[in-house]
């Protein structure tokens, strides 16, 4: 498990994660989105010992991370800024990867390497970026580690090998119940892959759920009755949390926090003129909640939205 | 992960990899330049200087180890490779060790190599292979080594980019000893009885890092030394290391104070030469010239915000930063402060100390003045001398020196009464040992007769004269040369022959050998001559023999020069020299008073005899130069006597000395000028009967009227 508590980093007078705390389960998918300056980036690289915690502590199994190379060895970071020796092929880079961590499963490799039709022996630099991202990718999965960290790794990459590298990376999840972190500005990309996801906003942790909870607890309901009703009255009706209530004529929009199936039956029994029940995609489940906790949605994913249109 | 603590064999066989271009690089050269020596070794005895290995360790040194330090530690000036191997599971130790090991393994290795080949080369010439002489040089090599890498260590630790890299460790390999010396030269300069840097660092002073600092590469307590500082840089470097974030990577170092240390010192650099103009108008009251002040401290200004510049890359960063520039000029300024009026303070208070008979205890000196390599030198090292006289006798010409130099006159002179010109004093170096224990190390500047005075003090000093007259003994030696006789038999009895005869010299011949030995006068340094059909060096005796050795790990070396106050071992060594002459008489005739067009001639007569007075037997020689004696226009040469001795000298020019008879050594090298005008002749040193010792007596005397 991997545990932070109250996680503190600075640069210089810049605080870029403000007392953090999260857990992240053995064998999940844990998902990390934030807009540009959140802290995600600075977020994977204490996990990964790169950074020194200024505040806080972050551990792998109770076991400190930064300076512990036993822990270090179990995990795997591959950054949003990929490096790669000059002039190094895959090949050149596993032997890099061999002689600093002791060891890399070539057959894995060269599998992975012909799944996705890259040429080990070419150098590196004459790669795509995506193919640089595969490339990266590999190089970490064939280390076998428990813990792989992708900082962004999936942009660059076109829709179909993105779905590729996703569908090799939980293969290794479900093999050898391999824990993954992984980044990026945009909830779309992360929806079908995650166990979990966290929104990060100004170095905080704002926002922590279950993807399946988080897109069934909430539900839109529309609804209608011959006669006036008010939010506390349908909440009251639904016995359920109103995050939103609006109406237009006598039909009212109302975002639900509570169990779908009961709410429908209960507000059924009402006997309205229109009932509907909706289910939300992960982004309107992010913005409700982040309304409810006082935040503007586009204030903390700029342009998360509107990427994927 | 206890293996990983602190080596890796993975991060060190990366290390190995990654700087290979290097590596491979020097290698090549090395042994490239070593197989070259297996054609082109002479075989002469000064083996280390006449082989590639030199040249290996300066490539080594100087090119290959800071292209490998910055090539292997390159990870830290990229934010993508720092944050890469800040994750891998080895720890920081771990990283900088295994890289500072590989980058060891080619510099040393390369000149290890090279070190093996030329020991090959020289044995299989056929000449003995003096092992101590290649230890100790490749053990200061080494030496010298490790403190380049363990600076680049620090270098990497604490500055970003390479040009930063570079300026920090030069200046950690450099700026010290260069801001003392520059320091204790201006306190010295004005006032010359202070000795400058072995003020301020003692017995340190006299430790350079061979063949870093000095090229003189035979000295073991510089060894050591260099490995002491080299473990000394390495741990500092090691702690920086485990420090440095990897968030410094996009920084010019690894803090701003240490960027803000780097760029005074660099600017400071540029303030030493105003700094020394205005100590020196401080001290000596001289005018200074104020445009060349303003000048240089302008680019010093320049400087400090240009370095900024260059090592943030960024203009607009360098005004940004105001405040924290001003800290580092306050810095600069108080350090200017320091170097114009710290000399100052120094030099006054050394005018003012008082070490007067009744404050000193003891006293230390090194004599002759200065010349520690000497084997006399070091016997006398750390003999403590309690005579009230001789301490009475030191402390008065110290007195008269500093009298001296706050009349604003200079100690160091003298004037030969009746002439214009000045030379030279001969000095001492004296550690006065005060009652409280405290010392204090000057030199002095006696005059002629003060120094007549301490010699004869000293004389009657046993304890010293035993230190002193403390001759080498044969198993000391590492090497006993006498240019061209190489037979080992020979060298042993000439060693013999030699210790018997400076060993059994009265005190006062004694000393007025080396001393005369020490100021040169008895120097006659061997010129150089090509034939003009080989194009090579035709050496003959230059009459020394050099003796060398280590004494209490200290190297030393002895020149004798073989002259009247050696005139058996003189002799016994031209016996042995066995020179053919090919001088005829009227060759001598004509190069004693007029050559030919388009001839050279020089020679140079001394009468070796018992009968020649001290004052003129071993200092003096007639010498004629294209056949006019020297320096004729200023004496008044008795022609007549001068003309005797060339007679006599024809006159018995074939006869052979016995041991009892007087002789004169004739040193004369002859030949012609070629088309581009260069001298090309040879040189030849032989012995004729001398039957009128007299003659060159008076030939002398008038000389030195």
């Amino acid at each position: 498990m991997i545990k932070a508590e109250k996680l503190t980093k600075r640069f210089g007078g810049h605080t870029a994660l403000n007392e953090l705390s999260c857990t992240i389960s053995d064998g999940s998918v844990y998902g990390l989105v934030g807009s540009n300056g959140a802290g995600k980036s600075t977020l994977m690289r204490l996990i990964a010992g790169v950074y020194r915690p200024d505040g806080g502590s972050i551990t792998i199994d109770d076991q400190p991370v930064f300076g512990n190379t036993a822990t270090l060895s179990r995990l795997v970071f591959v950054p949003d800024e990929l490096y790669f020796l000059p002039g190094a092929s895959i090949s050149r880079m596993a032997e890099l990867y061999r002689n600093v961590r002791g060891s890399v499963n070539e057959q894995r490799l060269n599998d992975l390497a012909a799944l996705l039709e890259l040429d080990t022996t070419r150098p590196i630099a004459q790669f795509s970026k995506g193919m640089k991202r595969q490339a990266a990718t590999i190089l970490a999965l064939a280390c076998e580690p428990d813990v792989l960290l992708f900082d962004e790794t999936f942009d660059g990459l076109d829709p179909v090998m993105r779905s590729t590298v996703k569908r090799i990376i939980v293969d290794d999840v479900m093999e050898r119940k391999a824990t993954v972190i992984i980044t990026s500005h945009s909830l779309r990309e992360l929806e079908d892959t995650c166990d979990q996801l966290a929104l990060l906003h100004k170095g905080g942790l704002v926002l922590e759920s279950d993807v399946v909870n988080l897109k069934t607890s909430l539900f839109k309901a529309q609804i209608a009755f011959n006669r006036e009703f008010t939010r506390e009255e349908l909440a009251a009706a639904a016995q359920c949390e109103v995050l939103s209530f609006s109406k237009r004529g006598s039909v009212a929009t109302a975002i639900m926090r509570g169990s779908r199936e009961d709410a429908e039956q209960r507000l059924r029994a009402m006997q309205p003129v229109l009932v509907d029940i909706l289910p939300l995609s992960l982004e309107e489940v992010f913005v409700y909640e982040m309304e409810a906790l006082g935040y503007e949605f586009n204030e903390t994913l700029e342009g998360g939205i509107n990427d994927e249109k | 992960m206890m293996k990983n603590k602190f080596f890796s064999a993975g991060l060190y066989r990366e290390g190995l990899r990654q700087m290979r271009i290097p590596g491979i690089a020097l290698a090549c050269i090395s042994l490239l330049i070593a197989l070259i020596d297996l054609f082109n070794y002479n075989g002469v005895t000064s083996q280390i200087s006449s082989t590639s290995l030199s040249i290996a360790v300066i490539l080594a040194l100087y090119i290959a180890t800071p292209a490998m330090v910055l090539l292997g530690f390159n990870f830290l000036n990229s934010r993508r490779a720092a944050d890469f191997y800040h994750s891998i599971p080895q720890t920081r130790t771990s990283l900088a060790v295994s890289f500072f090991a590989a980058s060891m393994t080619w510099s040393a290795g390369s000149v290890l190599m090279n070190a093996l080949l030329s020991i090959l080369t020289v044995s299989l010439s056929g000449v003995a292979v003096v092992w101590s002489e290649w230890f100790i040089f490749i053990a200061n090599a080494l030496s010298a080594l490790l403190l380049l890498n363990s600076l680049g260590l620090i270098a990497v630790s604490i500055a970003t980019g390479a040009f930063n890299q570079l300026i920090c460790a030069g200046l950690i390999a450099f700026l010290p000893r260069m801001l003392i010396n520059n320091f204790g030269d201006l306190a010295s300069q004005a006032v010359p009885v202070l000795t400058g840097l072995e003020d301020y660092l003692g017995r340190f002073a006299e430790f350079e890092i061979n063949p870093i600092f000095s090229d003189n590469t035979r000295d073991m307590y510089s060894c050591l030394y260099g490995v002491v500082l080299s473990a000394i840089y390495f741990t500092i470097g090691l702690i920086c290391f485990n420090r440095r974030r990897s968030e410094a990577a996009t920084q010019t170092a690894m803090n701003k104070g240490v960027q803000c240390a780097l760029r005074v010192l660099v600017a400071f650099i540029l303030c030493i030469y105003p700094c020394q103009e205005l100590s020196r108008c401080l001290i000596n009251t001289q005018s200074v010239d104020g445009s060349g002040l303003l000048l240089s401290y302008g680019f010093a200004i320049i400087f400090y915000y240009l370095y900024e510049a260059i090592t943030s890359r960024r203009i607009k960063g360098v005004l940004r930063v105001t405040g924290e520039m001003g800290i580092g000029l306050l810095v600069l300024a108080a350090l200017n402060l320091l170097f114009i009026f710290g000399p100052a303070v120094v030099a006054n208070s050394a005018l003012n100390a008082n070490l007067g008979p009744d404050r000193v205890a003891a006293v230390v000196l090194t004599h002759p003045a200065a010349n520690e390599t000497r084997y006399e030198a070091l016997s006398v090292e750390g003999v403590e001398l309690d005579d009230e006289q001789l301490i009475e006798q030191l402390c008065d010409v110290l007195d008269g020196n500093i009298k001296t130099i706050k009349a604003g006159k200079n100690p160091t002179l003298d004037r030969i009464s009746g002439m214009t010109n000045y030379y030279f004093r001969e000095y001492i170096y004296v550690q006065f040992r005060l009652n409280d224990d405290s010392t204090a190390t000057r030199i002095i500047y006696p005059s002629k007769k003060e120094k007549e005075a301490i010699d004869a003090s000293l004389c009657d000093n046993e304890q010293y004269m035993s230190a002193l007259r403390a001759f080498p003994k044969w198993e000391e030696l590492t090497l006993i040369d006498s240019s061209s006789i190489v037979d080992k038999a020979m060298l042993r009895d000439l060693y013999k022959s030699l210790e018997e005869e400076v060993t059994s010299l009265p005190d006062s011949s004694f000393l007025a050998y080396i001393n005369d030995t020490y100021s040169g006068k008895l120097y006659f340094p061997a010129p150089k001559f090509y034939t003009q059909d080989t194009m090579h060096t035709k050496y003959l005796s230059d009459c020394f023999i050099t003796l060398e050795g280590y004494k209490d790990g200290k190297f030393w070396y002895n020149n004798y020069q073989l002259n009247g106050y050696l005139p058996k071992t003189y002799k016994l060594y031209t016996e042995y020299l066995n020179c053919p002459r090919n001088m005829s008489t009227d060759d001598f005739l004509r190069f004693t008073s007029g050559v030919n067009d388009g001839e050279f001639s020089y020679v140079s007569i001394e009468c070796i005899s018992p009968k020649v007075p001290e004052n003129l037997s071993a200092s003096c020689a007639l010498g004629f130069g294209n056949g006019v004696p020297g320096d004729i226009d200023n004496y008044d040469y008795d022609y007549e006597a001068m003309n005797r001795v060339i007679n006599d000298i024809v006159k018995n020019w074939n006869k052979k000395p016995n041991s009892s008879d007087a002789y004169y050594r004739i040193d004369a090298s002859y030949g012609v000028y070629d088309e581009a005008g260069y001298e090309s002749g040879v040189r030849e040193v032989f012995i004729v009967p001398c039957t009128d010792v007299d003659s060159f007596i008076q030939t002398m005397e008038s000389q030195s009227a």
